[in-house]
């Protein structure tokens, strides 16, 4: 079972890494790299909404303040790409560190609706501070990687760049997961108070998980911005922050390759059905509420549910049981 | 020989709006001991247990739990301190397996901070291993012998009862508080129980139980405290507080009792 799981794991990672060479559109290689963007933020998500069971709707806002970061300091401060990175990261998570604390002591939607306004003010600064992100007018021309003399000019190129980030930060989710902090995290989820009496502290478990998404969004925000070369503020609007959720809910909340599954699905399903020219949107929407109520769970969570075969093979720590509950009933009753 | 006081609360008052929940409650639970707090619905007993562990701050009094002030301190400061409980609507992590759930239980016992338990260093492992062991144990304790990977959201009512208290024991509290954790069991499920509570207090851990079943709390309790309008009527060994005339004008309205 494990040599067939590593085979497997061997085969994606092979596909992943020939995909690009099957892609004869540029158009379609940025598309492709724009839904790992969004793979790395919903993944982001996750922690906060996934595992502990919090209402985000300010991951744009992150994704936002790691763009601006980014292109601010490589264009005003002349920092190279692979220093803006990090940087933008660690700013979005410190803004993350600063709205949670606050934030996270509300409970479901007060906490959905707090994040909103957040939203709303940074978008409103991307806005107006203009001395800094130069307004409505946008920053252009921001530049693409390079490492030496080789740069990451092309979709094609920058996709291994978007690739490998992503991947190391999927084995972090996956490694927080299954980690005594994930596990309090899903503790929380189900029930804070019963978390709390078990001697957790449930706040700070959740500004961690908190930051930690503002980060991901931080880390995506910079690459969306390299990768496109220019950002404006009508980009980081609440409209993307319910893409964003979509991706989410449809992937399957709290598992591992939800995310990977909805942001891919959500951000290729618009070319799929170009063909259909000017009514295209309206299908979009169509098809994305019949998927939201024939898959309460997600696509993971009904595979789960109806194929776990498969289903261990893409959440291969998760826990199956070997026998029924019926084992030795009768014995505690005798005793 | 008088036994160690381990939990102390003295002139607790909580006020709902214009409602005295509990109202200048005073009680001591010694070591080892089983009390049990009865009195009609809405007489304040689960408020009790609620102030008792952090989730509501009383207006006035104090709580001393061997020898430290737990009066203010958050829910999980208050765990660190020796003290747990499970609650009369089951709270478990429904979508967690059995033995997740009692490892969680255990999460205070380790010393794992989020950077080394991501990463699991040699000492988180060896931590984790211990976490476990303990987790197995206490579900053995309850005599719950299911397939500890199973969803606890699966687990019938009874069961559900039983993986709350494992859980409840696995940080090895001083405190142990149940709240009506008999409601909804069969006979049978009662007098095992029963004699879970009883092996509890053998560990040597005192237990504060909330319960309606009076045969149960004959059978179990060494001393009662029953509560009417959220004051405390009455206290004492099972024969006095069966034969107080402000017992059973609580419960029974003084139509039914003898003036004589």
């Amino acid at each position: 079972m494990k040599k067939k799981k590593t085979i497997i794991l061997l085969i994606f990672l092979a596909m992943l890494a020939v995909l690009p060479k099957l892609i004869t559109s540029n158009y379609i290689m940025q598309i492709i790299d724009l839904s790992l963007v969004n793979f790395i933020v919903v993944m982001g998500l996750n922690f906060v909404t996934g595992f502990a069971g919090q209402i985000s709707l300010a991951s744009t806002a992150f994704w936002g303040i790691g763009a601006y970061t980014s292109a601010i300091l490589t264009t005003t401060c002349g920092f190279s790409f692979w220093a803006a990175l990090p940087v933008s990261g660690i700013v979005a998570m410190l803004g993350g560190i600063l709205i949670g604390y606050p934030t996270l002591k509300l409970k479901k939607f007060y906490l959905g609706i707090a994040t909103i306004g957040f939203g709303e003010i940074v978008s409103l600064i991307f806005l107006n501070w203009t001395t800094l992100t130069k307004g409505s007018e946008g920053i252009p021309g921001l530049s693409k990687p390079s490492i030496g003399a080789f740069k990451f000019t092309s979709n094609y190129n920058f996709y291994y760049v978007i690739l490998i980030i992503a991947l190391i930060l999927l084995i972090a989710s996956v490694l927080i997961k299954y980690s005594r902090f994930g596990r309090t995290l899903l503790a929380i989820r189900n029930d804070e108070i019963a978390t709390e009496t078990c001697g957790i502290n449930a706040h700070s478990s959740k500004m961690i998980a908190f930051s930690l998404s503002a980060l991901y969004a931080g880390i995506a925000g910079s690459l969306y911005a390299h990768l496109i070369g220019f950002i404006s503020p009508d980009l980081f609007v609440f409209r993307q922050s319910i893409s964003f959720l979509c991706m989410f809910m449809i992937g399957g909340s709290g598992y591992i390759a939800g995310p990977a599954i909805g942001s891919f699905l959500i951000t290729l399903l618009p070319e799929v059905i170009k063909f259909l020219q000017n009514y295209y949107m309206a299908i979009f929407g169509i098809l994305v509420v019949i998927l939201a109520i024939a898959m309460p769970t997600g696509i993971v969570g009904l595979m789960e549910k109806h194929l776990p075969r498969l289903y261990r093979y893409i959440e291969p720590y998760a826990e199956v049981p070997e026998k029924g509950l019926e084992r030795g009933n009768e014995k505690w009753r005798g005793k | 020989m008088e036994r160690k006081v381990i939990l102390s609360i003295d002139g607790v008052t909580k006020v709902f709006g214009g409602l005295t929940a509990v109202n200048d409650l005073s009680l001591q639970i010694h070591k080892a001991e089983i009390v049990a707090l009865i009195g009609p619905n809405g007489s304040g007993k689960s408020t009790t247990l609620n102030i008792i562990s952090g989730l509501y701050s009383p207006e006035k009094g104090r709580i001393v739990f061997e020898d430290t002030d737990i009066q203010g301190l958050p829910p999980y400061r208050i765990v660190d301190s020796g003290l747990r409980r499970t609650f009369q609507n089951i709270r478990l992590f429904k979508d967690l397996s059995i033995i997740k759930n009692v490892m969680i239980g255990a999460h205070p016992c380790g010393k794992a901070n989020v950077l080394n338990s991501v990463f699991k260093t040699k000492r988180i492992r060896e931590e984790e291993e211990k976490i476990e062991t303990i987790a197995y144990d206490c579900l053995k304790f309850v005599g719950l012998d299911v397939d500890p990977k199973v969803k606890a959201g699966s687990l019938a009512y009874g069961q559900c009862r039983l993986l709350e208290i494992a859980r409840a024991l696995a940080s090895s509290p001083r405190l142990l508080m149940l709240d009506e954790t008999a409601a909804g069991l069969n006979p049978s499920e009662k007098q095992n129980m029963i004699n879970i509570i009883n092996r509890i207090r053998d560990k040597g851990i005192s237990i504060l139980f909330v319960e309606h079943d009076m045969s149960m709390v004959m059978k179990v309790a060494d001393r009662i405290a029953v509560l009417n309008f959220g004051s405390k009527i009455a206290e004492g060994t099972k024969k006095e507080i069966q034969n107080d005339p402000l017992v059973l004008t609580a419960y029974l309205g003084d139509h039914y009792v003898k003036t004589e």
